[in-house]
């Protein structure tokens, strides 16, 4: 029998490109101390922790067993999850499922990313050694592959691109927490900013920052003595897709995973116009151009519509649909947070702490991650159960 | 397939990686390295003394903030001695080293054992440490523990 | 591992004098043991032997898959087909790269510019990825067609095909 759980706190470092003065344990710390004074709970009331991390990035085994103290794990039930990109958001997804199991009733979910310790792009070459590391060329390498079949196939321009960008860092001006602020960013500055690999521009791409994000999950007989306004989860999903990037055709166009994922989701909850029924989405875009391909994934306008959709300003923080209020993964991205972060994001727009970035009259939230390839999670947020 | 036509392919990875070591630890390894000295933090609510020092107590979770010198003496609660060589020791086997608690310290260390007759090594022996010459802010400033 | 990178850092809005912060700089360096399973040592023999390229067929619903694996996930099917792939193919997505990314193998950047695309060879329901001869992009579309330029000596490796170099067709 399914339990309700809501999302009761959240707490994030303040996120950027080198935390010298902070080892990953004591990054995690911080979050977690922070979520906890959000919910005004202490250590010793939380009853389980998931923490998550993209190890490859830091080199460095076992994170689960090197932050566990910074996250409040002693001598508590402890589990750690690594789905890649998306570490972050089935960690998330993960924390639902414990807090809704009736097993727990405090969940803390914490997720971190040092990618100044490490070689981000070096992590991302470690896969299959016959066929990928040669070439391995980073996230960037392989997304301006599919950029190129995506443009040719829906059309999108680097403009349109551009001005998703734009987008994300105008908002993240709103968030205290993100890494980026570019007060004066436009598109004309999108397009003359270096060129990483065809058509991708720095500006385009999501930087690489040094963070830690933490939410705690309570089950539905505690919600609201710690939460005035809980974030219910509603329906949470994850889709997987096959390992090698040649086995999607025009990946960006077609991402199976999504669109299942929303077809599954949209089902469950009579969503039959997202962009009238959400009142705020938080999805992961790595890059501009994804966030383009997601919108027609999603289903927030018709297939080759995209571009016409950021033209239009729907996503933007006065339309129908503002989309990363927060300045998403484009303006804070330490990859093992990135998808906690999502859902934190989320969760304070229905808490109506989100202070600047906040949407007004929030009840329900789309929240989705994306990891390597074509992973997948989705999962939304409601005021009411 | 037949077990011996396999193909197993040989891979090498080699990439740079650097580590921040925080606020806390670099402290601990700057008073190594400029006064031979050894720092550990106590946590304000339980009392515990942390060596290596840390920002939280990991069991209440607390902010620690309070340095605390311990000695450069304590007491070996257990060691080993490794007859086998592999890539990055830090000295050549046998290699003699232990858990040791520094007077003061509520909690334990591990280090090199040096000076020390490998057959008379006991767990409870008095053990001070013995610092490198030049010194760079790492762990491995102490060169090893000797039996006092 | 040693520490011989420190970076003085000033305490953020303070007046004190510039905190020491210490990093640790880690080689690692490491080899690695790979069993490729049997249907890649099908294709490797093939690769080596006599520069083929196998890709594995599922009999249920038809698809070749390069690189062959053991199952269909589609039909979750076990698969026990194999088709010959030609090393011509169709260019499905190209572009050049700037960022002088690290080389896991070597640890060091590889140089740029260089260009690469998802290939489908002639026979394969999949791409690959790989390098083009090619680095100008005014030359590159989608759609071009290429051809595999190998090395004199094959060592069984993916890099025993130098790159893939467009052709007329």
């Amino acid at each position: 029998m399914k339990r309700n759980a809501a999302i009761i706190a959240t707490g994030q470092t303040k996120h950027q490109s080198k935390r010298n003065d902070a080892n990953q344990a004591e990054m995690v710390f911080e979050a977690a101390r922070r979520a906890l004074e959000d919910a005004q709970l202490e250590m010793k009331d939380i009853d389980a922790v998931i923490t998550d991390n993209m190890e490859l990035f830091e080199g460095r085994a076992l994170p689960d067993m090197w932050v566990a103290e910074g996250a409040g794990a002693y001598m508590k039930h402890q589990l750690k999850i690594a789905t890649g990109g998306t570490s972050g958001s089935s960690a998330v997804i993960a924390g639902y499922y414990t807090a809704a199991s009736g097993l727990f009733d405090l969940v803390m979910v914490v997720g971190f990313e040092k990618h100044s310790d490490g070689h981000t792009f070096a992590g991302m070459t470690l896969t299959n050694p016959f066929w990928d590391r040669p070439i391995a060329s980073a996230a960037p390498g392989n997304f301006a592959l599919s950029i190129t079949e995506y443009m040719a196939s829906r059309g999108v321009t680097q403009e349109q691109a551009a001005m998703v960008a734009v987008k994300a860092r105008k908002n993240a001006l709103n968030n205290p927490y993100a890494h980026l602020h570019i007060p004066d960013i436009t598109v004309e500055k999108v397009l003359n900013s270096r060129m990483i690999a065809y058509p991708i521009h720095l500006l385009d791409m999501c930087p690489q920052s040094d963070g830690a994000c933490a939410i705690i999950y309570a089950s539905e007989k505690k919600a609201k003595e710690f939460c005035e306004n809980p974030a219910w989860v509603k329906a949470a999903i994850t889709r997987h897709d096959t390992p090698y990037l040649g086995d999607h055709i025009d990946r960006l166009a077609t991402i199976r995973t999504i669109r299942e994922c929303s077809r599954i989701i949209y089902k469950k909850l009579g969503i039959t116009d997202p962009v009238k029924q959400f009142d705020v989405a938080e999805i992961y875009e790595p890059v501009s151009y994804a966030e383009l391909a997601w919108y027609e994934a999603m289903g927030f306008c018709e297939e080759g519509e995209a571009g016409k959709l950021i033209e239009d300003g729907v996503t933007s923080m006065d339309g129908e649909l503002p989309v990363n209020p927060s300045g998403g993964v484009l303006s804070t991205n330490p990859v093992g947070a990135s998808g906690v972060i999502r859902a934190a994001e989320g969760a304070l727009q229905i808490h109506g702490k989100a202070g600047k970035r906040q949407v007004p009259d929030v009840e329900t939230v789309l929240v989705h991650g994306y990891g390597v390839y074509t992973w997948c999670d989705m999962m939304v947020l409601s005021s009411h159960l | 397939m037949k077990e011996e036509e396999a193909v197993i392919l040989s891979t090498r990875i080699l990439l740079p990686f650097t580590y921040s070591v925080g606020r806390i630890a670099s402290r601990f390894f700057i008073e190594l390295r400029d006064n031979k000295k050894i720092m550990g933090v106590k946590c304000p609510k339980c009392g515990r003394v942390l060596v290596p020092p840390r920002r939280y107590c990991g069991k209440c979770l607390s902010e620690t903030s309070e340095w605390v010198e311990v000695g450069d003496k304590g007491t070996l609660v257990a060691y080993t001695v490794r007859y086998s060589s592999s890539p990055n020791l830090p000295k050549e086997p046998p290699l003699a080293y232990g858990i040791i608690k520094l007077d003061g310290a509520d909690t334990n260390i591990v280090h090199i054992l040096g000076e020390v007759d490998l057959d008379a090594i006991k767990p409870g022996m008095r053990v001070q440490a013995v610092f490198k010459e030049e010194r760079e802010g790492s762990i491995l400033d102490i060169d090893h523990f000797k039996p006092i | 591992m040693s520490v011989n990178e420190k970076e003085k850092e000033k305490g953020k809005g303070k007046e004190e004098d510039e905190e020491e912060l210490l990093r640790v700089s880690i080689n690692m360096d490491l080899e690695y043991r790979w069993s490729g399973g049997s249907y890649f040592t099908k294709f490797y023999k093939a690769w080596k032997e006599e520069r083929k390229i196998l890709g594995s067929k599922c009999s249920s619903c038809g698809r070749v898959y390069l690189p062959p694996r053991l199952l269909c996930a589609k039909c979750y099917k076990k698969i026990d087909e194999w088709a010959e792939i030609s090393d011509k193919g169709t260019v499905r997505a190209y572009t050049v790269v700037y960022q002088p990314f690290i080389d896991p193998r070597t640890g060091k950047p590889r140089p740029v510019p260089y260009g690469m695309a998802l290939i489908q060879l002639d026979g394969a329901d999949t791409t690959i990825n790989y390098f083009l001869e090619e680095n100008d992009l005014s030359k590159m579309r989608i759609g071009m067609r290429v051809q595999a330029v190998w090395r004199d000596e094959i060592e069984g490796n993916i890099t025993d095909i130098k790159y893939f170099r467009i052709i007329e067709e």
